[in-house]
């Protein structure tokens, strides 16, 4: 199963675009009626082959919400939602969160950029952590996950913090 | 030249005195919990020790507390902790970039190292998605290439198989034999102890040996100590196979 909202490395002109012009262009769509972005969104999905079908199992809660908006607020609002769940899914498709984090520098400072940079590389620690924590309970019978698994996780990384710090001086990381 | 003197960290390192010789191969042994990783943090200036940790360079007096970063470089055991790029090659630059280097020579310090640590083929690859002796190679590249003086490293052969401790060992001889200061530590002293120049053996925070490893070699009771040794010092032929 193809994970959404996740980077694929390809060499198009979107991929290629400098990251800051994309969020902008992202968050321009809050301001601008649907049914003018709505097609130039769908046409860049075409030219970056975005494996939509590969996505529907995880775009389902999405769809869902739609038809709740739908029924709710009328389908314009709908539209509107399913637009922003696109230019999102073509944003983090094209865009390194990285390179992202990166670009930010200019705007919110180095140390803020350099803070969301290593957030972003922690985040492969924390997922295995969940995962040999999960493992490890179900290994010993647990077959439902409650709160003190999320007490044990964060109690965990906690321990892990510490040493991650010191790895990360190791790297020339001063902050 | 590396020279440790007088060190003092809390109650674990006691009086620590040494020295590292440029191009050496120093070998630290010890049981766990005798202060063996704590000695290299300190070393690396990651711990607020007691002490002096200086770096005789052709003259030049360099103090490892204040610029620990130029002298020292620590490979850590979890390879996984010091990984940050989301490609190998961006984690290479990563160190790089953090020392403020121009964008052309961090592309070209990259593409030197990847060739000479032989992970061309891995430079596009999600550090995620590499075994644990290709992490354990990246991590060791990420802290080669902003060229410390000494190269530290902590339990290096710590979760490999065999064909991933034959091939960091490999590597670790390789850049021993290129010149690089090595001061490894393990406590699988019989996998290295063969290719290192000195020994050293730490119990309880304090050194209870050091000097030349073939020197010391017959003259360690080793079961007493903790450490056990199987075959001949000379015994290479597996790391050849």
């Amino acid at each position: 199963m193809t994970e959404i909202f996740s980077y694929r490395n390809k060499n198009t002109f979107l991929h290629r675009l400098n990251p800051i012009i994309k969020l902008i262009l992202m968050l321009s769509i809050a301001f601008i009626p649907w049914y003018f972005t709505f097609p130039v969104l769908v046409l860049s999905a075409l030219i970056i082959r975005l494996p939509i079908i590969k996505y529907l199992k995880n775009l389902i809660f999405f769809f869902i919400l739609a038809i709740l908006i739908y029924f709710s607020t009328g389908w314009q609002s709908s539209m509107k939602f399913i637009t922003i769940i696109l230019s999102g899914l073509i944003l983090t498709d094209t865009t390194e969160p990285m390179d992202l984090a990166k670009s930010l520098e200019p705007v919110l400072g180095r140390t803020f950029s350099l803070l969301v940079q290593l957030t972003l590389a922690m985040l492969p620690i924390v997922f295995k952590t969940c995962e040999t924590v999960r493992l490890t309970r179900k290994a010993r019978g647990e077959r439902f996950i409650g709160l003190s698994y999320l007490e044990m996780i964060l109690s965990v990384l906690l321990d892990k913090s510490d040493e991650i710090t010191l790895a990360y001086k190791t790297r020339n990381v001063h902050y | 030249m590396l020279e440790i003197k007088n060190l003092f960290y809390k109650n674990i390192l006691k009086n620590i005195n040494l020295t590292i010789n440029d191009g050496s191969f120093t070998l630290l042994a010890g049981k766990n919990g005798s202060g063996k990783s704590c000695l290299l943090r300190c070393i690396q200036g990651l711990y607020k020790y007691k002490g002096e940790v200086i770096y005789h360079d052709k003259g030049t007096i360099i103090s490892a507390k204040e610029k620990s970063w130029d002298v020292t470089g620590l490979v850590f055991q979890d390879a996984q902790m010091q990984i940050v790029g989301q490609t190998v090659a961006k984690d290479l630059a990563f160190g790089l970039e953090m020392k403020h280097y121009d964008k052309q020579l961090i592309k070209t310090k990259v593409q030197e190292t990847l060739k000479s640590f032989s992970i061309e083929n891995l430079k596009d690859r999600a550090p995620s998605t590499l075994s644990g002796g290709e992490k354990r190679k990246v991590a060791i590249a990420d802290i080669m290439i902003m060229k410390p003086k000494v190269l530290l490293l902590d339990e290096p052969f710590a979760n490999l198989d065999y064909d991933g401790v034959k091939n960091i060992l490999k590597l670790i001889v390789s850049l021993h034999k290129e010149g690089h200061t090595i001061f490894l530590v393990t406590h699988e002293i019989e996998k290295v102890l063969a290719l290192a120049d000195n020994l050293i053996i730490l119990e309880d925070g304090k050194i209870i040996k050091q000097g030349l490893v073939k020197d010391l070699y017959n003259k360690i009771p080793w079961e007493e100590i903790g450490l056990r040794i199987r075959g001949p010092l000379e015994d290479q032929s597996w790391l050849e196979e």
